[in-house]
């Protein structure tokens, strides 16, 4: 029996140590001699779907740089979020790192975590290579902080057979928004396909509405925290929000409804409109339907400049790295954002922050979004605002829906959230 | 003595509720099989309680092949069949411990043990990626079964200590009288005794191993020894979400956890009900 027990234990024992062997190196980052040059090894984490195209750019980049290795980890969205929180939490950042603009990316360099690169931004004249505003996006406190990957630019986009139906054409001011809202509630078409679960798809309609009411230097000045929400400007937006509701603007139950379920009501011609992105083409595609059935038009929202949302995405360097690895970073940042490589991959790529590059036709309103934003873009709500405050926007926007509060208690609601968080 | 049949209308209104029940619990499941056997557009275009427009079969192998179902599975089974029984065991020993060693603080060590039922796991996770980090252990299968073990035990030690105390010491006087020490009466007499309540703690630990999800998305990194619930992810991209596969990748993932609990279903509830007597 004391055979059986041991000849069982060292299983056990042998099958963890195996596992273990199994799991190949633990992506060590020493370095190494090759052939009498110096290699370095860099550890990178990025998303994964979505980003079939990284894989092969990053061997190209090692095949061209044979002195770097490259440790690629790839996170789906919420677990690299996650993941670099508890890495910067315990101090095991890797050296380079995606992550999305505003109060998301912020946190890295306002905590001293990442590399300053606007020297090197000057040197390599960056301001001829990646789109203004996605360099602006990724620089805080006039410190550029990261390499800029993608500008994603938001606008609404429509159904071309609902509009067709109903003899409408994408409307130029605010007032004729309004009117195609009428107009197609009428026509028995839902006007505005929102989800509001998760409440960043109805932010994306009450933020242009405070562009519209509030003007670009207020609604800054709301988003920098430097204007009290509890204004005129704000409370209207409010009562927009609530106007549609009541007139059944948004789908049925709109606030509890999953974006993709909203979605689906697009594509079944049941509600006409949709606020999405420069990634909506490849959606379109995924699903199985034809971009060319639909079309986008920026949000008049009568302000000049007539600003778009918009939201970058960057990779940012670990500011406690060696010199010699935040050279490579560097450089296979650089590397994968520049016009070759983005154009070799564009089909895949989503919406680059670099410039001259030559857009896929299968995505033929990704370049009407991109110029759009040449007029001017402010950053995307959820991503200008602290993230508490944020929630406070979303509970605004579900209790302005249920007449829990008026318009006037969620601006109120606003201001002591963020008199809350700036107290912290 | 003859056991009487309950009347008919009392009959009726058990199988009623029974039924009720049952279509309650399967109506998810059934939704889950149409999203799985839609195209995309078909989902997006008809109701989810639609039947398929025309029945996808191909989206399961998609979601094996495409979707690397097939190595999620193999990896979280490599995870599972390690960790399940030498979590078991050590819990087991730690067990038999606390009710047959007859030391002092017994009962204090048990209670200690508990504490461990009470800390949250996201509140861990900042100290283990240190000490991950520190010992070369993330992203490595000893790493991740470790941290395993570590948090079954209490749950284990509770289930196992009250089972253990419902079996009479006269079996361990027998059992030292036929020579047995700790460690065979331990292996001889308590653990074959203990069938039930070791089957129940089978199931629920294979089923909270392969179901985790938080520790395996911070811990494991590589791709290619990723667990099925974060592999399951893969089908969600930044802005847009592959439903049908993901459907069928969630059908595919819960065939082991019904094999496991019809191996052991059988001994499930009596585990159960003898652990909470002692």
């Amino acid at each position: 029996m004391k055979k059986t027990i041991s000849a069982l234990l060292s299983l056990l024992i042998a099958g963890v140590m195996a596992a273990g062997c199994g799991s190949g190196d633990n992506g060590s980052s020493e370095d190494g001699q090759n052939g009498g040059e110096k290699k370095v090894a860099i550890s990178f984490w990025a998303l994964n779907t979505g980003w079939e195209w990284l894989e092969p750019a990053v061997k190209d980049f090692e095949n061209a740089n044979p002195n770097i290795d490259v440790e690629l980890t790839q996170y789906e969205v919420d677990p690299i979020k996650e993941a670099l929180k508890v890495a910067a939490s315990s101090k095991t950042l890797p050296d380079m790192w995606f992550t999305w603009g505003g109060t998301l990316g912020s946190f890295y360099p306002e905590n001293g975590l990442t590399m300053d690169l606007t020297q090197i931004a000057k040197d390599h004249r960056w301001s001829e290579i990646y789109n203004k505003a996605a360099i602006d996006m990724s620089t805080y406190d006039g410190k550029v902080s990261g390499i800029p990957v993608h500008l994603n630019v938001l606008g609404m986009w429509y159904s071309k057979n609902v509009y067709d139906k109903l003899k409408l054409q994408a409307p130029k001011t605010f007032a004729e928004f309004e009117s195609q809202l009428a107009a197609l509630k009428n026509g028995g078409v839902v006007p505005l396909a929102f989800g509001s679960k998760g409440g960043w798809h109805t932010m994306r309609l009450t933020e242009q509405l405070i562009e519209h009411f509030a003007g670009p230097e207020l609604h800054d000045k709301l988003n920098r925290l430097e204007a009290s929400w509890n204004d005129p400007a704000v409370i209207k937006a409010f009562e927009k929000i609530q106007e549609y509701t009541d007139k059944g603007y948004f789908p049925k139950g709109y606030s509890s409804l999953d974006p993709t379920e909203a979605e689906s009501l697009f594509y079944q011609e049941q509600a006409a409109m949709i606020n999405e992105g420069t990634w909506f083409d490849g959606n379109i595609m995924e699903n199985g339907f034809d971009p060319n059935n639909y079309d986008v038009f920026k949000f008049p929202n009568d302000q000049p400049p007539s600003r778009a949302s918009v939201f970058a995405e960057m990779f940012q360097i670990n500011g406690g790295s060696s010199p010699e690895k935040q050279e490579a970073a560097v450089k296979l940042g650089e590397y994968l954002t520049r016009p070759e490589v983005v154009n070799k991959y564009i089909e895949q790529y989503g919406s680059p922050a670099t410039l001259n590059v030559n857009i896929s036709e299968k995505t033929p309103h990704l370049k009407t979004l991109l110029d759009s934003a040449g007029d001017g873009a402010f950053l995307i709500t959820d991503q200008a605002l602290p993230q508490e405050v944020v929630q406070k926007l979303f509970e605004a926007q579900d209790k302005l829906a249920f007449h829990e509060w008026t318009p006037q208690q969620a601006a109120e609601a606003m201001d002591e959230a963020i008199a809350k968080y700036k107290s912290k | 003595m003859e056991i009487r049949q309950p009347s008919w209308p009392v009959q009726a209104i058990r199988y009623g509720v029974l039924i009720v029940l049952a279509v309650i619990f399967l109506v998810p499941i059934v939704f889950i099989a149409f999203t799985a056997l839609k195209s995309r557009s078909d989902l997006l275009t008809s109701p989810f309680y639609a039947l398929p427009e025309k029945f996808q079969w191909g989206n399961f192998a998609k979601a094996w092949n495409q979707g690397k179902m097939g190595m999620y599975m193999k990896n979280t089974a490599l995870i599972s069949v390690i960790k399940v029984p030498l979590g078991i065991l050590v819990e087991a020993l730690a067990a038999f411990a606390l009710t047959r060693l007859n030391f002092k603080w017994s009962n204090a060590m048990f209670a200690f043990f508990l504490i461990g039922m009470m800390i949250p796991m996201q509140a861990t996770l900042v100290p283990l990626n240190i000490f991950l980090n520190k010992t070369h252990l993330v992203s490595t299968y000893p790493g991740i079964i470790l941290i395993y073990i570590g948090f079954g035990i209490p749950f284990g030690i509770l289930i196992l200590r009250g089972f253990f105390r419902t079996i009479p010491k006269e079996i361990d006087e027998a059992a030292l009288i036929d020579g047995c020490g700790d460690i065979g009466k331990f292996f001889r007499v308590i653990l074959p005794l203990s069938m039930p309540a070791i089957a129940t703690l089978v199931i629920l630990d294979f089923m909270a191993t392969w179901n985790e999800f938080l520790l395996a998305q911070i811990f494991i990194t590589k791709d290619s020894m990723r667990t099925i619930t974060t592999g399951l992810l893969s089908f969600r991209g930044e802005h847009s979400t592959d439903y049908t596969l993901m459907n069928a990748g969630v059908l595919l993932s819960i065939i082991p956890i019904l094999v496991v609990y019809l191996l052991f279903q059988k001994y499930f509830v009596s585990g159960l009900t003898g652990s909470v007597k002692g």
